[in-house]
């Protein structure tokens, strides 16, 4: 008989109870290793890129960062568990391949299950999903703010204060009054999920916010710049003079 | 349809029924006395003015049924669709051929007194002198018939349109009060629910004392729910079961400090209308700060009989959820501001007030310290 290889596992939870609950539930298995134990997801960032564990136990409503926007921010992507008194998030916990769904307050046997299901995923011979591009879809819908990991901290940026974005090879710079964010994302995944009404793909590396325009200057027939209200200068192409016009219009 | 001089025989009729009931005859009674009066013949021709008073009446008694019967025709020819040649006609037909039928009859009635009694004037002289005049006065009544028959639908038409209309707007009006109702919001339930099972194992004498708080939390919460006003101290002690689970959940996090002034205690609020605010309060404030949350409540009676209750707490504008950002707050909000719409009309008002770091909803309220005189 072989003993299973140990889960390291984190647990995520902004309630003491909660991560209380989730501690015993640990407990009572000898080959499950707890190796922290997070109050909110900013700090659990550098906790579990430095740890490394198998798996997470997930709350979704936590200050500043919800669960999913944690995980899109790790750059370990351990297998995932949500715990949570609200079933609305099912469908975008699916979404971002998550091992299963805890609903608050859940028994031993619930959690026993959660359990066996994360090693069965382990087991598989599956590759570990990238967070950053499956919950793609889970958010997609409803782009309000973006957040952006710095150091040990988290800058959460909303979509409203977006003057331009600015596409820098796998990266896109953002820019809010004075100050930019480098984001690892790409110009076409935000003209996709950004309100189109909003902001426009004015040229093949830049994207602009319709209310940060002051004004077009037009240095040669066909060469555009656009001058936001910050003073910035942004690029025009001819393909997207003829989109801003459409817009403008 | 039903004959609507018929259908209320034997119960109470409407007064519009009444009316014509009333009206028809009298105008009938006195057609009877003018063509009644002798206009020749000898000064006392007593026999002839009796036969021609008999048969004035057996036109006048013969004529009600046609008018009652004119209704059918009526019934059958509505005006929904406006006046059309096809009504016209079949009322210009309905109005020649019964005429022509109570003159028939009402000359063969009154052929008949003329064999019963001796007289110098045959009764049936009234319809065979003046044959123009019934006819018009025929078909006059007939036309009078109708145009009181369609007004009589017509308003009846119009009073069951009223009545629908109230019913609708009761049943909006109920519909709207159930909304706005205080909910119990489950995910809170789930999570003191979550939060008991933690304290099971670790210390079973919380986890009783949190469950007998959580009872009388329930409690309170579907026996004020049902009352318009209740008293600020019953409302505070709400909020204090409240905050007390909500502790267990939150711990050191939450940091409340309550101020109420004790001669406001008796003072009536409508129920709930603090705890939504509270809640909002954590929801938001909490959601969004990753160190704890200070939220202050209190309670003054100002001059002039006012109430003013206020509820702050300290907020990071960018840490709140996307789902719980400030639109879903505002939509909380606005539910705590219809209530109050309704219960005070326009003398109440609430305030949102935010800087960078505080949320604070203020509610100024007209002071009532006991139910009588208060609006609905």
């Amino acid at each position: 008989m072989t003993i299973p290889e140990p889960l390291r596992v984190v647990i995520v939870d902004d309630e003491a109870p909660a991560r209380m609950i989730l501690r015993e539930a640990c407990s009572r298995h000898a080959d499950v290793e707890l190796v922290a134990e997070c109050a909110h997801g900013v700090e659990a960032l550098d906790v579990i890129d430095e740890k490394k564990p198998d798996a997470l136990f997930l709350d979704v409503q936590m200050p500043r960062l919800t669960g999913f926007e944690m995980l899109e921010l790790l750059e370990h992507t351990p297998l995932v568990v949500f715990v949570t008194a609200y079933d609305e998030h099912a469908l975008a916990a699916f979404d971002v391949h998550a091992c299963d769904y805890l609903l608050k307050p859940f028994g031993n046997d619930r959690f026993d299950e959660a359990l066996a299901r994360i090693r069965e995923r382990r087991a598989s011979t599956q590759p570990s999903p990238s967070y950053a591009e499956l919950s793609d879809d889970a958010r997609a819908a409803s782009l309000q703010r973006i957040a952006v990991r710095r150091g040990s901290d988290v800058d959460i940026i909303p979509v409203t204060n977006l003057e331009y974005l600015e596409a820098r090879d796998d990266y896109v710079r953002l820019h809010a009054g004075d100050r930019s964010w480098l984001k690892q994302r790409t110009l076409a995944w935000f003209e996709k999920n950004l309100d189109s009404r909003r902001f426009v793909r004015v040229h093949r590396s830049f994207m602009l916010a319709l209310d940060a325009l002051a004004s077009v200057e037009s240095e040669t027939k066909d060469r555009h710049v656009a001058v936001l209200k910050s003073g910035a200068r942004v690029a025009i192409s001819r393909a997207g003079m003829k989109r801003l016009r459409a817009h403008l219009e | 349809m039903r004959h609507p001089l018929l259908q209320h025989a034997g119960t109470q009729q409407p007064a519009t029924v009444r009316h014509v009931a009333i009206v028809v005859p009298a105008i009938w009674a006195v057609l009877a006395f003018a063509l009644a009066t002798p206009s020749a013949g000898p000064p006392f021709a007593i026999n002839d003015l009796t036969s021609r008073l008999l048969a004035t009446m057996t036109a006048a008694l013969v004529l009600p049924s046609f008018l009652l019967a004119s209704w059918y025709i009526v019934a059958t020819n509505p005006l929904d669709d406006g006046i059309t040649t096809r009504s016209i006609v079949n009322h210009v037909a309905a109005a020649a051929a019964s005429t022509w039928i109570w003159l028939w009859i009402g000359r063969l009635g009154a052929d008949l007194w003329g064999r019963l009694v001796d007289t110098a004037w045959p009764p049936e002289r009234l319809f065979d002198d003046n044959r123009t005049l019934i006819f018009a006065i025929g078909v006059a009544s007939y036309g009078i018939a109708v145009l009181g028959y369609y007004l009589l639908i017509a308003i009846e038409a119009r009073q069951t349109e009223a009545l629908r209309r109230e019913e609708l707007a009761t049943l909006a009006k109920d519909a709207e009060l159930r909304a706005l109702k205080f909910q119990l919001n489950p995910h809170f339930l789930f999570n003191a629910l979550n939060s008991i099972s933690a304290l099971t194992s670790s210390s079973p004498a919380r986890a009783r004392d949190m469950c007998v708080r959580l009872g009388d939390f329930l409690r309170r919460t579907l026996d004020l729910g049902d009352r318009r006003l209740v008293s600020l101290s019953d409302e505070l002690d709400l909020v204090r079961d409240y905050l007390d689970l909500e502790e267990v959940r939150f711990e050191q996090r939450l940091r409340v400090e309550m101020d109420v002034a004790d001669d406001c205690l008796s003072a009536r609020v409508p129920p709930l209308i603090l705890q939504p605010l509270v809640e909002n309060a954590i929801k938001h404030g909490l959601g969004s700060l990753l160190g704890p949350m200070d939220l202050s409540l209190s309670a003054r009676c100002g001059p002039h009989a006012r109430l003013v209750l206020e509820v702050v707490n300290t907020f990071d504008e960018l840490g709140a959820p996307p789902s719980a950002g400030h639109a879903r707050r505002s939509v909380g909000l606005a539910n705590t501001r219809q209530r109050l719409a309704r219960q005070f009309g326009t003398d109440q008002s609430m305030s949102i007030e935010t800087d960078n770091q505080h949320f604070r909803v203020t509610l100024d309220l007209p002071r009532h310290d006991n139910d009588v005189g208060e609006s609905t």
